[in-house]
């Protein structure tokens, strides 16, 4: 009989530990469903709902706060989603809140997420119709990415051309990696800098004589400020004005006479112009010749003969010492 | 030969179907058996317990490793306590639960009550005045029917302790996370329909278990063949009926 009992016991605690788990189990069930807090009824409407389904989560900037409790069609293209709202919750959530259907990370369940909009004190009540934004489709996304990955693959093509153009050899980018060019160009920005203070200097000493030749300083200032000497350079351009007018008529007159010796109408431009005169003069010339020739024959004759050839001789042996 | 096979599987059914309609008859009649009720309830339950929470503590555990590289590959890790407990909860627990009681409280039933029958204990009972259905028959499918979801609930609960420490031998999981998780995706749809099929579970494997005990023949061999027997058709049963609620569940969409 006491057996009966304790087995009794032990039939109740087995009993009852089981009845406990199961209301534990449902309790904790329904409380993350919000089925035992007070909750208040809202509802948005969509174009697309994308799947979503009774009992998806409503979440208020990532924190649980409803669930999806009704998706029905009332139009071809619009359909109300009526969610519960914890009601503690709605003490945060205003009435310009926005909807939008999302997804529980990339390949989860679909949700609610209900987002902050204006500013304001005016709480969500029950039956309130949330302002919404349609989900983004995932078939129009993907079909953006492909046009995306299109322009992407013309640009890196592009960008291929170009950096084989930047490597090649021809490029400029040789130029720009070419030591010797930066050491020219370190030696020419030297230089440029020297000749920059060159350039000072000399534009210091121009000043300098400038100021100098206003001041009438030095042989040009004095040339440059001195009227009396402005004055004879005048008179000397006058003066050689009168020269340069004489030349021209003496050029105007050596122009006629040499028209008149070309033409011949002087004597020297006869003599100068007549080809038989020139003849003659070479057969004159021609003659004399022969005559001479002659006459140094006949010379050497007479050298020769008796009657000259002491004479000669005396000659050779030059003047008789003076005694 | 087929023609006799048929012809026996059909009239076992009619038997059956009689002797479940005679238990429906006897249940709700007075006098009621309140004191073998209990005994029989502390004898499925209590005595079953620790088989039925080992095992369901090992089948936590053991498919939270096995499920546990699937979800790495995909870098879904963070999900392991929700689809560890939705499975376990929606199908692996009540199944295995159902399957153990058909071992053990199918077989036992069926020996007892054979073992009865063929020393003529039962009808000595019906001599005595005592209505031997409403004894042995009413009180061990109550008892069945009654604790078998108890014990699918405690093996739940066990389970989903050993996948607890499964999830913790890989990854660490805090004790309050894991039970958020899993309450985060478990729903009314995935506890009820498990409890629910849990009674019919307990149902079947108490009336199979007596059914083929009544009616056994034979003498001591029979006793044999009616608990091998009882164990067989309740396991077969169990899984017919766990269909059956798949499909339910599925037309009413609860899933």
């Amino acid at each position: 009989m006491k057996k009966e009992s304790i087995n009794k016991a032990k039939l109740g605690a087995f009993v009852l530990i089981g009845t406990t788990c199961l209301i534990l189990g449902l309790y904790f069930i329904g409380s993350k469903k919000n089925i035992f807090h007070s909750t208040i009824d809202v509802s948005a409407n969509f174009n697309n709902v994308g799947g979503l389904m009774e009992g998806n989560n409503v979440r208020f900037n990532g924190i649980n706060v409803g669930t999806v409790s009704k998706v029905t069609a009332i139009a071809d293209t619009l359909i109300k989603v009526d969610f519960t709202i914890d009601e503690e919750s709605t003490k945060y959530i205003n009435k310009y809140v926005v909807a939008s259907i999302g997804t529980d990370g990339l390949l989860g369940n679909k949700l609610v997420n209900i987002a902050p909009g204006k500013k304001g004190n005016q709480p969500l009540k029950e039956g309130f119709v949330l302002h919404s934004i349609n989900p983004v489709q995932m078939e129009s996304g993907f079909r953006t990415l492909s046009a995306s990955n299109e322009n992407i693959k013309m640009i890196t093509n592009d960008i291929k051309g170009i950096t084989g153009k930047i490597n090649s050899n021809n490029s400029i980018l040789n130029l720009l990696t070419d030591k010797s060019l930066s050491d020219n160009i370190r030696n020419s920005a030297v230089n440029f800098r020297l000749a920059n203070n060159n350039t000072a200097v000399i534009t210091g000493n121009l000043s300098k004589i400038v100021q100098d030749i206003k001041s009438g300083r030095g042989s040009v200032g004095a040339l440059l400020t001195d009227t009396l000497f402005s004055g004879k350079l005048n008179q000397t351009i006058v003066n050689i004005q009168a020269i340069s007018d004489s030349v021209a008529i003496i050029s105007g007159n050596f122009k006629t006479i040499s028209k008149k010796l070309e033409n011949g109408s002087i004597a020297i431009g006869t003599l100068l112009t007549d080809t038989s005169f020139i003849q003659n003069v070479n057969k004159s010339m021609e003659n004399i010749k022969q005559g001479s020739r002659g006459f140094s024959e006949n010379m050497e004759a007479l050298k020769h003969s008796l009657i000259f050839k002491k004479y000669f001789k005396k000659l050779k042996k030059g003047p008789k010492p003076l005694e | 030969m087929k023609s006799t096979i048929l012809k026996d599987f059909l009239s076992e059914t009619g038997d059956l179907t009689r002797f479940t309609m005679s238990f429906f008859r006897e249940a709700f009649r007075p006098r009621y058996e309140f004191s073998e009720f209990l005994k029989q309830c502390y004898v499925i339950g209590n005595k079953t317990l620790p088989l039925v929470g080992i095992t369901g503590f090992i089948m936590g555990l053991v498919i939270t490793i096995q499920s546990h590289p699937s979800l790495k590959a995909f870098g879904a890790e963070s999900w392991l306590p929700s689809v560890v407990s939705v499975s376990l909860v929606r199908e692996i627990i009540p199944v295995i639960t159902a399957l153990i009681c058909a071992g053990k409280i199918g077989s036992s039933i069926g020996a007892e009550l054979g073992s009865m029958k063929v020393t003529e204990q039962i009808d000595a009972m019906e001599v005595s005045g005592t209505n031997p259905f409403k004894y042995l028959v009413v009180t061990r499918v109550f008892a069945a029917t009654l604790i078998l979801p108890i014990l699918v609930v405690l093996s739940d609960a066990i389970s989903l302790y050993g996948a607890y420490l499964g999830i913790n031998l890989k990854q660490v999981v805090s004790f309050d996370l894991f039970t958020n998780q899993i309450f985060e995706k478990l729903t009314f749809s995935d506890v009820l329909p498990s409890i629910i099929k849990s009674y019919f579970f307990g149902f079947c494997i108490g009336i199979i278990g007596c059914f083929k005990g009544f009616y056994t023949i034979n003498g001591t061999q029979g006793v044999g063949r009616s608990a091998n027997s009882a164990v067989v058709t309740a396991t077969f049963v169990v899984f017919i009926i766990d269909l059956m609620a798949a499909q339910i569940a599925d037309i009413f969409q609860i899933t």
